[in-house]
């Protein structure tokens, strides 16, 4: 009993994340500056931050799809520059565009991606079948997916990258496209996710889903760490104030009155 | 965009259509922009050509910038070739009825499946309704450029695909031959071109919009191949034409529509007032206009099955072929990610249209080649009986239909999806020989498959099965081509690029593929000619020995 509960404390402290002195550059100009973030078990990270603030690209350098970083990345404390490619299996992605080979079948491309990650294909099949299910999407499991709509795809990538049981599970946009009831399922389903253990990291623009369901938030500005707490502690340092309006604040954006007033002038014009 | 001519002169009919209350302007902008993206279509005469185009929706990525008028340019100008090609047959002599039947026999079919595969960008265009339909522009305005977009579509392709026979007929029939000819021409196309409609109407009424998609898909590859293969059967059929110069046709045959027409050359031209050439000329003159009008009628009806297109009524797909595949993927497959990648490929191979399109017509054009060349070496010592079957090496040709491979591995590497290829990078993949190699094995079972086995019973029946062992040999040769081409295109990971819009390096390693297949035989040769008792064994052995050594390595050496 006991030994079990201190092993469940050690877990709890393994860092399943760990970035120091993230930089990245484009073309000369550093698009990442230097960023520091821990996270652990359990966590549901909202990761936000305006357009092109670096949110899809530090996804992308953790999942190894992006090089010639500098600084130090370590996922399940394994420094990902010198890992193999091992540590993916257990990372489940969903990329910010839902782009796939829609002309496969659901069943052909989820059984795919599972067997990617190291699934036997029966087994793939079989859980790709009950996911599409629990989505109220079996019957459209052996058509293709070109002729989805852009929430029935959605589904498909969230089914794809959780297939494998993943530990560490990356989101960018994940509710792009899903009508509000779907919105309130996967809601829970991070929550009870998060409950087995699990780190989220989730990148959104939508602040109310964001303020709801992240145990934490991290935003990010001009390539840097310029808020990271929980909901609560960003309210003590801000005032009280929603989100977004922190998000504004933060971000030293004040100008969308002017940037409007323009735009409004510019449609009226003769 | 660029102003065309065709419309500077509508312009001089301005007034008329603004006395029909259309809205000129708009329709002007309407067909103009219409005219643009003509251009930058891609089809299948311009597939087979290089000069393709991305055809469908989709944002224009920058890499996919067309060339300006490459696309329409290109496929006018191979109408106007095979309409130079058939104008031979009026050169053979003969009746009217014969040339002229044979003339416009070929020239509606081409425009038959023209129709079928590149009308249906014109006329199935489901883009119109939330681009247009949205806009402050009224639907005579909207029905007006469309049937004007038709209409000019319509002329281009039979003023092409004419205008040689045309000349050539007045040249030598004189101008009422010529103008005959024409007015068949037009008369004819707009009956090709009403019958297109009306399937297009019944297909989309008994069956949804994919079912239709793969239809003209089938019927582009068809066209491709009927190019590539077409002449060479032309050729060799012109002997036909001079068999029966006292041509004197049955009812039966007049249910052919270009035998109308011609008979309406025997009809004005030799005077011949039969009512067997009469009623055939009537018919053809009345039916088209007649069709016309019943289509425009049944328009609303037909705009209503047009959302069958754009709305995903999903159908679905067997299962069962996938567990083919898997057998088989097990069957070839060493380890558990070449098998996935196995099954992977199979199922792509067979489900994307583009790919199908740029594939399939050199598939059926090196089902071809073997036979081809096996007859053109006998047409040079002798004709057909000098062919020895029963002790020559003639088979030998069969190493020529393994001509498609380094453009089938060289052409995996595009997808239309090709941005889904960011899931290699996500899974865990530690080097990416398992995904070539899965997808090369496809490529192999999907593809070369089949058609080799075509050759080899046809061959077997030619030359008898002593050739079976030979066969073999073959079989392996031609899988050894397989890594090796693609250590020569260099190709990227497979799906992982957009379909280009001119293939210009293809034809390098056509011909470097052809010189290895050309030495690959020569040995053959040598050894059949030198060790005839057990040497195709000792070469049998020899290849499978070359293809472990070449699959066991990485199939992309240290790139």
């Amino acid at each position: 009993m006991e030994n079990a509960a201190i092993d469940e404390q050690r877990q709890a402290k393994e860092s399943v994340l760990s970035i120091r002195g993230l930089r990245m550059q484009y073309d000369g100009r550093y698009v990442l500056n230097g960023i520091d973030l821990e996270a652990g078990r359990g966590q549901v990270i909202g990761y936000i931050g305006p357009n092109g603030a670096g949110k899809s690209t530090t996804i992308k350098i953790m999942l190894g799809l992006v090089r010639g970083y500098t600084g130090e990345v370590r996922i399940f404390g394994e420094d990902i520059a010198e890992a193999g490619p091992q540590y993916k299996s257990r990372i489940g992605y969903v990329p910010e565009t839902a782009e796939m080979y829609d002309n496969l079948t659901a069943r052909e491309y989820l059984t795919f991606t599972g067997e990617l990650y190291g699934l036997a294909p029966d087994l793939a099949e079989r859980k790709a079948g009950r996911l599409m299910e629990g989505f109220g999407l079996a019957h459209a499991m052996d058509s293709r997916i070109a002729s989805y709509s852009k929430g029935m795809k959605q589904k498909v990538l969230l089914s794809s990258s959780l297939l494998h049981d993943p530990d560490l599970i990356f989101l960018d946009e994940p509710l792009s496209g899903l009508d509000a009831n779907s919105v309130m399922v996967i809601k829970e389903l991070l929550e009870l996710l998060a409950r087995q253990g699990k780190t989220i990291f989730y990148s959104s623009h939508i602040m109310d889903v964001v303020e709801k369901i992240s145990s934490r938030i991290v935003l990010l500005s001009g390539g840097r760490v310029a808020a990271d707490g929980s909901f609560e502690e960003l309210r003590r340092l801000g005032g009280e104030k929603s989100l977004e309006e922190l998000f504004n604040q933060i971000t030293d954006f004040h100008e969308h009155r002017q940037i409007a007033e323009r735009l409004a002038a510019a449609v009226g014009e003769r | 965009m660029e102003e065309y001519r065709i419309l500077r002169a509508l312009d001089r009919a301005r007034p008329l259509f603004e006395r029909m209350g259309v809205d000129y302007p708009a329709m002007r902008r309407i067909l103009g922009l219409k005219l643009t993206l003509d251009g930058r279509r891609t089809s299948g005469a311009a597939a087979l050509f290089g000069g393709s185009m991305k055809s469908g929706g989709g944002p224009l990525k920058p890499k996919e910038q067309p060339a300006e008028n490459a696309g329409s340019g290109r496929i006018l100008f191979f109408y106007a070739l095979y309409g130079g090609l058939s104008s031979l047959f009026l050169l053979t002599g003969g009746t009217y009825m014969l040339q002229a039947g044979i003339v416009l026999t070929v020239l509606l079919f081409i425009m038959m499946t023209a129709m079928l595969s590149d009308f249906s960008s014109v006329l199935l265009d489901v883009r119109d309704k939330p681009i247009l339909h949205t806009k402050p522009v009224d639907g005579r305005t909207l029905g007006m450029a469309k049937a004007l977009h038709v209409l000019i579509y319509f002329m281009q392709c039979v003023l092409a695909l004419g205008v040689v026979p045309v000349l050539v007929g007045a040249l030598r029939y004189g101008p009422g031959f010529a103008l005959l000819l024409l007015a068949s021409l037009i008369l004819g196309g707009l009956l090709v071109a009403v019958f297109t409609a009306f399937v297009y109407l019944l297909v989309l009424k008994l069956f949804d919009g994919e079912t239709l998609k793969d239809m003209i898909n089938y019927v582009q590859i068809a066209m491709t191949v009927f190019m590539l293969v077409g002449y060479q059967i032309a050729i060799r059929a012109m002997d036909l034409s001079r068999l029966s110069a006292e041509f004197r046709p049955g009812w039966w045959e007049l249910a052919l529509p270009p035998l109308w027409y011609a008979a309406g050359f025997e009809w004005l031209l030799s005077g011949r007032s039969d009512p067997l050439y009469i009623a055939p000329s009537l018919l053809g003159l009345i039916l088209p206009p007649l069709g016309a009008i019943v289509f425009y009628r049944s328009m609303p009806m037909f705009e209503r099955n047009l959302e069958k297109l754009s709305g995903g009524a999903a159908r679905a797909r067997r299962p069962r072929a996938g567990a083919r595949s898997r057998r088989l993927a097990n069957l070839l497959c060493r380890s558990a990610q070449e098998r996935a990648f196995y099954v992977f490929a199979s199922s792509m191979l067979s489900g994307e249209r583009e790919f199908k399109l740029k594939v399939y017509p050199s598939l059926g054009f090196s089902l071809a080649v073997p036979f081809i060349f096996l007859f053109s070496f006998a047409v040079g010592s002798g004709g057909l009986s000098g062919i020895d079957f029963e002790h020559g090496a003639g088979y030998l040709n069969v190493y020529s239909c393994a001509i498609m491979i380094p453009t089938v591995v060289g052409m995996m590497q595009y997808s239309g999806n090709f941005k889904g290829s960011w899931i290699y990078g996500a899974a865990p993949l530690g080097s990416p020989d398992a995904l070539y190699r899965g997808t090369l094995k496809a490529l192999f079972v999907r593809l070369f498959l089949p058609l080799f086995l075509v050759e080899a019973v046809v061959f077997s029946m030619l030359f008898g099965i002593r050739i079976l062992p030979d066969l073999l040999a073959v079989l392996a040769a031609s899988a050894l081509m397989l890594p090796v081409s693609l250590r020569m295109t260099r190709s990227e990971l497979p799906f992982s690029l957009p379909f280009p819009t001119s293939n210009s390096s293809g034809g390098f390693q056509t011909i470097l593929a052809m010189l290895v297949l050309a030495l690959l035989a020569a040995v053959h040769y040598a050894i059949w000619y030198f060790l005839p008792a057990y040497g195709v064994w000792l070469l049998l052995a020899l290849m499978i020995g070359a293809n472990a050594r070449a699959w066991s390595r990485s199939p992309i050496g240290n790139r």
